[in-house]
């Protein structure tokens, strides 16, 4: 194909984005470089470097970026061991049935941020349904403190995402030729074995793209880190809003914001040439 | 033996995945007005309450709308860009892909912030039009990864053969390429469709008055009222309308087929 | 044709939200004009009077919940009586402040409802309009209410607590006995309870509202704390359990909270002083509707709205004309309560915020 016509196919969403994404952000470029006014949104339009420097004079961001970098990572991490299961037993089944399944496994995404926290919440709760239930038979002594922690926040997150790991992932698992697996068998591997050296290599490409697609999700998620983290847990979607809409500072929060997708920028681009070698290897034909 | 360990693994998870769903629906019907467990008594005035809000409605209303043309947008600008993109063998694919991908990394609050400056400037600001530009920016990342990816079980023998036998490149896309990424397209759809309906940071942002999306206004009454019971019945009837068109979408398209 | 079906069931789904609109009623004008102004005082009715606000809409930034059911039951049928298109556009404050400033060469909103501690900047800023008795109920307003904007309601930051761990009502000093540590539930700092709460621990500490050091060394002292609090169900119902035995709140939440049933009382602490909080209504610069912005803001200040919010969430009155008895009086910033309240230097405190949020963030919230 001649790369005059790829341009003309690329072009509508070119558009779209360098008018809606690009325009926008790099009115953020020039905000980053103002200087903030206390208390106003009017900042002055006098270049500074200031808002830059902060980020390296506290420690504090650091501890953000690196407790993102930390819920996002354990996040994806439980989604890719939680999905492979269920996503194995989906694949199992008749087309008919498989597709009821799928359908219900993708609700905690059609349901929305809102509504998995308001569930959430009620269960995680000090009085909620878990602790009740834990207390009711005698498990617990006292009540988990789930809400405010980490480990309430990474439970959200990983619920929410899920969905996003299982549909690619499912349909690379379907890819799969069955005879592959029917001649493992053949040769007296066991099921671990078969698991280990003949799904997980080639659903690869499928969990890779589920991979990314969650990680990028939970490093930029706010709502779940701001209701289940109840503001004890600050990870950077949940500073980048106390900075912008509550202290409405924006040239910092600019700034911030700025620093942060750069510096992930080279994470997400490692990822994604490392997804490009495994479809590579997958599809020869690429 | 592990076939039984793995189908027991796989419904905890399943009831994990599902738990917070489950929890509004009963709680809808909890006479408390705060969430409670066990549940104090049945009740149904939560729901005769949601039939009498004109509000709610209407918000519902304005997110449907506004979904479904964010969807359309973004499929009709995104297809064509994934197709390019995989057909484009190049180093700059990596770097269009990236600018396509990267909605995904930057928050959507800051972008919001940038947004509404950029927004009020146009006179866009409060427009259903701007809303569902912001809304299909925020949907293509998802169109043109999903697309990509089922374009890589594309049989492109296939494709070279219809184009050996003469079919013009706009035929063979829509009769071998256009069915081959069916499920990234539906599956697309589905992922934006959500997106864009429960999106709450940028529709508070650049919503005006006049179109107030149902996450927005749910938001407003979560941050003024704590739990609001009114909030949870309303959730709970969406929640149950999704399952009923996911389920019918599943029963009459059985789209699941083509993952 | 299954899918033809489909795609109908979809479409009549989808639908069903759009078509379900109100009906209209066919009254002459002279007697919906009545109807909506029945209970209004005579003072707004004169100000009303042959007011005709045909083809007119009104954009009002407010918040949600029933604030929004008191408006719409109080000010919005006088106005849609004369003619007017009412739209509010609920939100948090934050939002509407970054809208009216991003907006301030070309307002789309006419009305903005903002708090304290932020009506002063905006209106400095020139972004709002400076509060004066074209409106003729602002003559009645409390001297107090006067600032920044038109002072919409009053309320006071003190102690919810759970009756069970107090003999009497506390006061400030008293959530630092020994025995509550860690049991002190806190608010989130930015926001107005948290810097009333930071600026208690600076006065309790050095005697100085301005001493940020000694007022974040103060609040270490009550740390861990069970809860940083956004959400209200949450702050009281672990306050009924006794997982928190009190926190700075302000006084309508919890007397909302008292009436649905949960085990709280309010203290209206002396040593110190209630901190004032305040609802202010603002009219946007520049605005498109001036005359039906003045309607609104005589609607919203008249006696009628303000005893609705007095008597249905405890925002207590501004306008000294509306009287009030028995327990909502006790319940209301009402009276001789409005001279006390303690008031503080909220533009400073605008000033300091920045830093203080990253100090917030550092030594309160991640303090271990």
């Amino acid at each position: 194909m001649k790369t005059k016509h790829v341009w003309a196919l690329v072009m509508p969403a070119l558009l779209l984005f360098v008018l809606i994404f690009l325009v926008p952000f790099l009115l953020l470029i020039v905000k980053s470089f103002q200087t903030y006014v206390p208390g106003t949104l009017i900042s002055d339009s006098s270049f500074t470097w200031e808002n830059y420097t902060q980020l390296f004079s506290d420690g504090y961001y650091f501890k953000i970026y690196y407790r993102t970098i930390r819920i996002a990572v354990i996040s994806t991490l439980a989604v890719l061991v939680l999905s492979y299961p269920l996503s194995i037993f989906l694949s199992s089944m008749n087309a008919k049935v498989r597709g009821v399944f799928m359908t219900i496994s993708i609700l905690p995404m059609i349901g929305g941020a809102m509504i998995q926290t308001m569930g959430w919440f009620a269960m995680l709760m000090r009085y909620g349904t878990i602790n009740s239930f834990l207390l009711g038979l005698h498990i617990i002594k006292d009540p988990i403190q789930f809400l405010g922690t980490e480990l309430g926040v990474i439970i959200g997150l990983v619920q929410s995402f899920l969905p996003m790991m299982i549909y690619p992932l499912v349909s690379s698992l379907l890819a799969i030729d069955r005879e592959i697996y029917d001649s493992a068998r053949t040769l007296g591997a066991r099921p671990p074995k078969i698991f280990f050296s003949v799904t997980i290599p080639l659903s690869a490409p499928g969990a890779m793209a589920g991979a990314i697609l969650v990680f990028m999700a939970c490093l930029t998620s706010f709502v779940t880190p701001s209701s289940l983290g109840q503001g004890k847990i600050q990870v950077f979607g949940t500073y980048a809003y106390q900075q912008a809409i509550q202290v409405m500072n924006w040239p910092f929060s600019s700034s911030y914001a700025i620093f942060f997708i750069l510096s992930m920028g080279i994470v997400v681009l490692a990822l994604n040439l490392l997804a490009r070698g495994l479809r590579r290897k997958r599809c020869g034909s690429m | 033996m592990w076939k039984h360990v793995n189908r027991v693994l796989s419904w905890l998870i399943l009831l994990f995945m599902l738990a917070p769903i489950i929890i509004i629906f009963l709680n809808s019907f909890n006479s408390s007005r705060f969430f409670s467990f066990p549940p104090d008594g049945f009740t149904l005035e939560w729901y005769r309450r949601f039939l009498e809000n004109n509000e709610y409605r209407k918000a519902i209303g304005i997110s449907t709308e506004l979904a479904f043309s964010a969807v359309i947008l973004a499929l009709s600008v995104g297809i064509p860009s994934a197709y390019a993109l995989f057909k484009w063998d190049s180093s700059k694919r990596s770097i269009l892909q990236a600018v396509f991908l990267s909605p995904l990394m930057l928050p959507g609050i800051v972008w919001a912030i940038g947004l509404i400056q950029y927004y009020s400037m146009m006179g866009l600001l409060g427009s259903f039009i701007g809303l569902v530009c912001a809304h299909a920016i925020i949907i293509i990342p998802y169109v043109i990864r999903l697309v990509t990816a089922s374009l890589c079980y594309l049989d492109e023998d296939t494709e070279h053969a219809a184009r050996t036998l003469g079919a013009t490149p706009v035929k063979t896309f829509f009769s071998v390429t256009l069915p081959a990424i069916k499920p990234g397209i539906i599956i697309s759809g589905i992922f934006g469709f959500m997106i864009s309906f429960t999106d709450v940071v940028i529709a508070t942002f650049i919503a005006g008055s006049k179109y107030i999306t149902y996450p927005v206004r749910m938001y407003v009454e979560l941050r003024t009222e704590g739990l609001d019971p009114l909030a949870v019945a309303v959730s709970a009837a969406i929640m149950f309308v999704i399952i009923i068109i996911a389920l019918l979408a599943e029963k009459s398209l059985s789209w699941s087929k083509y993952l | 044709m299954r899918r033809v079906l489909f795609v109908l069931v979809m479409l009549s789904l989808l639908c069903f939200p759009l078509v379900a609109g109100g009906t209209t009623e066919k009254t002459s004008s002279a007697d919906r004009i009545a109807k909506a102004d029945e209970g209004l005082d005579q003072q707004t009715k004169d100000f009303l009077e042959d007011k005709d606000f045909s083809n007119q809409t009104l954009v009002v930034g407010v918040w949600g919940g029933v604030i929004e059911d008191i408006i719409r039951e109080t000010i919005v049928p006088s106005l849609e009586a004369r003619g007017a298109k009412v739209e509010l556009l609920l939100g948090g404050t934050g939002d509407r402040m970054a809208k009216i400033y991003v907006e301030r060469n070309n307002p789309t909103m006419d009305i903005c409802y903002l708090n304290l501690y932020e009506c002063q900047q905006a209106m400095n800023d020139g972004v709002t309009e400076i509060p004066g008795n074209k409106i003729p109920a602002y003559d009645d307003l409390y001297p107090q209410a006067q600032i920044g904007g038109y002072g919409m309601s009053f309320m006071g930051l003190g102690i919810a607590y759970n009756p069970d761990f107090f003999d009497s009502p506390p006061e400030w000093k008293d959530l630092w006995k020994p025995e509550y540590k860690g049991k002190i539930g806190f608010p989130t700092y930015p926001g107005s309870e948290g810097e009333a709460f930071l600026a208690i621990a600076a006065i309790l500490a050095s005697g100085d509202e301005y001493n940020e050091e000694a007022g974040f060394q103060k609040l270490q002292e009550l740390l861990p704390a069970p809860l940083f609090y956004t959400n209200l169900d949450e702050l009281f119902m672990m306050m009924t359990k006794g997982d928190i035995v009190a926190a700075p709140v302000i006084s309508g939440y919890a007397w909302t909270y008292l009436d649905k049933g949960m085990n709280v009382a309010f203290s209206w602490p002396t040593e110190v002083g209630t901190v004032k909080m305040m609802d202010v209504l603002t009219i946007v610069k520049n605005n498109k509707h001036p005359e039906l912005a003045d309607a609104w803001t005589q609607l919203a200040l008249s006696p009628r709205t303000q005893k609705a919010y007095a008597e249905r969430i405890y925002f207590g009155p501004t306008n000294s004309k509306v009287v009030l008895e028995g327990e909502v009086a006790e319940r209301n910033v009402y009276g001789e309560k409005v001279d006390r309240l303690i008031d503080l230097d909220w533009l400073h405190i605008i000033d300091s915020r920045s830093e203080r949020t990253l100090r917030w963030n550092k030594d309160v919230v991640e303090y271990r």
